[in-house]
């Protein structure tokens, strides 16, 4: 009993600093250091999905991590960083928000999803209750960085928190998924990141800028 | 399952997709894929004469449910009598026009893909015949579209041409908006039925209340009566006719319009089973609207294909003037008189397909051998194109609703039934009503006449107003067998209209529980009797005789008491001068007199200039321009669209162009949705 109760609780601390590292890319002033962010976020949720393998006793649950491990904090970092290379010097994160006001809006979002997501479960039946208003509180983020960000890279991180959002929620709300679905999830995100990444490359040879406020151009 | 029907219909379907399949797949050798992809859609025709035949005749039905199911629906065919009987008409047509299209398709061989064409004829015939056959909603909306695509690719086969791709723009924008208005109908008679199927639908049709069928009504009126070109809903007519190909317009002036009368009787007699009384009345008067007003606008057309497609107009409105009696008698429980409606609607549509298509594909041949369709600049055809002019002759005796042939069968039935409105006690409004629509029925008969008279005239009498008339040469013999086999079938149900009444029998039994037979009488009375043995009555093959006799009978006074038929060749006197083509009487100088006298309607606008050598009596040249208004594309067309343009540039307003927006879009949805959505 006392173990389960400590491993509860070690899985609630991960999942909050999961959440918390979403602050490291919202408050990142350069390319390099959001990624980064991103990488030390997929460790982080790693980290939840093999405790929660080891509290559930789900086999699958380790390889969902391993998975976890190389793909979102191994390969897509290795493409995301790759493109920057290739693009060139990249000046800082654009943002339409300034920093300050980013950090205050994640923090409504915050409270906005733990006030949401208490009509949903009931206090006191498990991780869910932690997992669930930590994963819809990343997907907002996500989606508020993929919305503010100027550069095509920094949107592909944004997307990054939006997916590690939903990963967080079928992890934490289920006893695994079964070993295909998974595979299919990272497959997917995969090449929605490789071909964001050749498309972000595209747009930089074309227009020579990342900075997808160029687009608007191409309305006809 | 493989009952002789079940065969034919496969056939048909079978011979259409091999046929479009092989032209296309030889598109590369013109010469093979005009005729592996005409060939196939002759048999494919002769098939689905067959087919119909079976059905009317023979009694045997098509059944055949498809293997696959669509939402909670098994998908069939079913043919029943009213089926047949369109399959019957959209086969006649398709096989003279198929005869016809080897020679005219030639025409395109080398300038334009003649392996598509076929491809596309086949799938449109394909289209049209599965539709009739469809026996549930879902597939007959599929092959209505499929229909729509096809004969818009047709009519934008031309395309390097900038009004053949507005014309098939305006057309697809239409058609779109008349399929709009039957698929709300369908879904309402879903929702009653539970099922897609035609059969269901019918089961509960006449059991909804009024109100109900009232507006499935009028969402078919709107939606069919697109398609077929009623006034106001005609715009795409004159524009997508004369821009198809000549075989192209033949099949859609002549065949395709129909679907749409088709659906509309299986929808409102079959499935609904009749409405209120007034139905009758509405159907009418957009019936004598469009026959009058399509009837006038023909005759202010030169562009001979224009002037056809007003014609399909008139001959739509006159179709309705059937049925809308049909429905008025209907309402009243009169189904004998009923029956007289419908059969003559019926009758109608068989011989508008058959001459109109002859007639478009005379004006096709004219086009052929004379580069234009402009009728002031043809002239002196006959010589130079006896054949041609000679069918086109029957098609213009036809439509002109003349004995002794079918255009006046098919108008004097309708005509009977609505002089019974009349005389059949219904009320004093109805008493006036039916005499009236006569009235307006005599007047188009009379203006399609003269129509007729300055259509030939001026295409095929005096002398070539151009070179390029004068230059003009007798088409191919395929294209001449075409419309020579159209011509004798106006001849033969012209003479002996028993034929096709005979036909229509398992149709009326089926929609109305009334014969025709003997009620219309057999093939030496025709008559239009609610009870056998009364009523008026006219004998085609007897006034075929009159007319032989009196024919022969003046031929002999000539001959005896004339100079013994001596022709003296000599020059035309001309007040010294020599004849010249500009001397001739024109179209517009022809159809000047009803342009006065409908002035009101028409309301032409005219420019004259004058350049003068001398003024105020040596003139060097006068040039004359005369329009007439186009009221419906000012007072309706034009507003509405101009409405919606300015709709869509506020509602543009949202699609900035910005990725971050669209996003901003999305999370502000979410946001709302999280925050007050419970």
């Amino acid at each position: 009993m006392g173990a389960a109760n400590s491993l509860a609780a070690l899985t609630g601390f991960l999942m909050t600093l999961t959440l918390a590292s979403s602050f490291i890319i919202v408050g990142a002033r350069r390319l390099g250091s959001a990624i980064r962010g991103a990488v030390v976020q997929a460790v982080l949720l790693a980290a939840v999905t093999a405790v929660r393998g080891w509290s559930t006793g789900v086999g699958e649950m380790y390889l969902a991590a391993g998975l976890t491990l190389i793909v979102k904090a191994g390969l897509i970092p290795y493409i995301l960083h790759k493109v920057e290379v290739r693009v060139g010097s990249c000046p800082g994160v654009k943002s339409y928000v300034n920093m300050k006001m980013s950090f205050v809006t994640c923090a409504g979002l915050i409270i906005l999803s733990y006030s949401a997501t208490a009509r949903l479960v009931e206090p006191g039946i498990g991780v869910v209750e932690r997992a669930l208003p930590t994963a819809v509180a990343m997907m907002l983020i996500g989606l508020f960085l993929m919305m503010t960000r100027k550069l095509a890279i920094n949107q592909v991180v944004g997307l990054l928190v939006m997916e590690n959002g939903i990963f967080l929620a079928a992890v934490g709300a289920t006893n695994g998924m079964p070993p295909v679905v998974e595979v299919g999830v990272f497959l997917d995100v995969l090449a929605g990141v490789l071909i964001m990444g050749i498309l972000a490359f595209r747009i930089n040879r074309a227009f020579d800028t990342i900075n997808t406020e160029d687009l608007r151009n191409l309305r006809g | 399952m493989f009952t002789f029907s079940n065969i034919l219909f496969l056939v048909t379907v079978g011979l259409l997709l091999l046929g479009g399949l092989l032209s296309v797949l030889t598109f590369g050798r013109p010469r093979l894929s005009i005729i592996s992809g005409f060939t196939s859609a002759a048999a494919a025709s002769l098939a689905g004469v067959a087919l119909g035949l079976s059905v009317l005749i023979g009694g045997q039905q098509v059944n055949l449910v498809l293997p696959w199911a669509l939402v909670d629906n098994s998908l069939s065919f079913a043919v029943g009598p009213l089926a047949g009987f369109f399959i019957i008409v959209i086969s006649v047509v398709s096989l003279a026009v198929s005869i016809f299209s080897f020679g005219y398709a030639a025409e395109y061989a080398g300038k334009h893909n003649v392996g598509l064409m076929g491809l596309l004829y086949n799938l449109f015939i394909l289209a049209m015949i599965c539709l009739t056959a469809s026996g549930n909603s879902l597939l007959f909306l599929f092959f209505w579209e499929l229909m729509a695509l096809t004969s818009y690719l047709l009519v934008v086969f031309e395309h390097g041409d900038s009004r053949v791709r507005q014309a098939g723009f305006i057309y697809v924008v239409m058609t779109h908006l008349g399929t709009m208005f039957i698929v709300l109908a369908f879904l309402l008679l879903y929702r009653e039925a539970g099922s897609f199927n035609f059969a269901r639908y019918a089961a509960v049709g006449p059991g909804l209340p009024v109100a109900l069928k009232t507006t499935i009504f009028l969402l078919v009126t709107v939606g069919f009566g697109t398609k077929a070109g009623i006034i106001p809903l005609h715009i795409w007519l004159p524009k997508a006719h004369p821009a198809a190909p000549g075989n192209v317009s033949a099949l859609m002036s002549g065949v395709m319009l129909k679907t749409a009368i088709y659906g509309f009787i299986k929808i409102v007699f079959d499935v609904l089973g009749g409405g209120p009384a007034w139905w009758g009345v509405l159907i009418l008067v957009l019936g004598v609207i469009s026959a009058l007003l399509g009837v006038m606008y023909a005759l202010m057309e030169h562009d001979i294909k224009r002037l056809l497609a007003y014609h399909s107009v008139e001959n739509i409105g006159i179709i309705l003037l059937g049925l809308g009696a049909s429905l008025i008698f209907l309402a009243y429980g009169n189904r004998a008189l009923a029956m007289l409606g419908l059969a003559a609607a019926l009758f109608h549509v068989f011989n508008h397909a058959v001459f109109k298509a002859l007639l478009f594909l005379g004006a096709g041949s004219v086009h052929v051998a004379t580069r234009t369709r402009d009728m002031e600049k043809m002239g002196g055809l006959l010589k130079r194109m006896p054949w041609t002019g000679f069918f086109f002759l029957i098609g213009s005796i036809s439509i002109s609703a003349l004995p002794p042939f079918n255009g006046f069968v098919s108008e004097y039935l309708t005509f009977q039934s609505l002089l019974q409105l009349a005389s059949a006690h219904l009320g004093p409004a109805l008493s006036v009503l039916g005499p009236v629509a006569g009235a307006g029925l005599a007047l188009t008969g009379a203006l399609a006449a003269a129509c007729f008279v300055k259509a030939f005239g001026i295409q095929f009498l005096a002398m070539p107003r151009s070179s390029n008339a004068e230059r003009a040469r007798e088409v191919a013999v395929s294209m001449r067998l075409g419309m020579g086999l159209l011509a004798l079938i106006c001849f033969v149900a012209g003479v002996m209209p028993a034929s096709v009444t005979r036909l229509l029998d398992p149709v009326t039994r089926a929609l109305l529980g009334v014969s025709t037979t003997p009620a219309l009488g057999g093939y030496r009375w025709l008559q239009a009797a609610a009870s056998p043995g009364g009523g008026p009555k006219v004998a085609p093959l007897a006034l075929l005789l009159v007319l032989t006799i009196v024919t022969f009978v003046l031929y002999m006074f000539n001959r005896l008491y004339g100079k013994g038929m001596a022709v003296r060749r000599t020059e035309t006197w001309n007040c010294g001068t020599d004849l010249a083509p500009n001397m001739e009487y024109t179209a517009t100088a022809f159809s000047k007199p009803i342009r006065i006298i409908f002035k009101r309607i028409f309301l032409p606008q005219r420019e004259i200039e004058t350049d003068y050598v001398l003024k105020p009596y040596f003139t060097a040249e006068i040039r004359y321009r005369g329009s007439i208004k186009p009221v419906f594309e000012d007072a309706l067309y034009r507003p509405t669209t101009r409405w919606f343009v300015k709709l869509s540039d506020k509602i543009r307003l949202l699609q900035s162009g910005s990725i971050h927006l669209y996003l901003a879009y999305i999370f502000v949805t979410l946001v709302v949705l999280l925050v007050f959505a419970r």
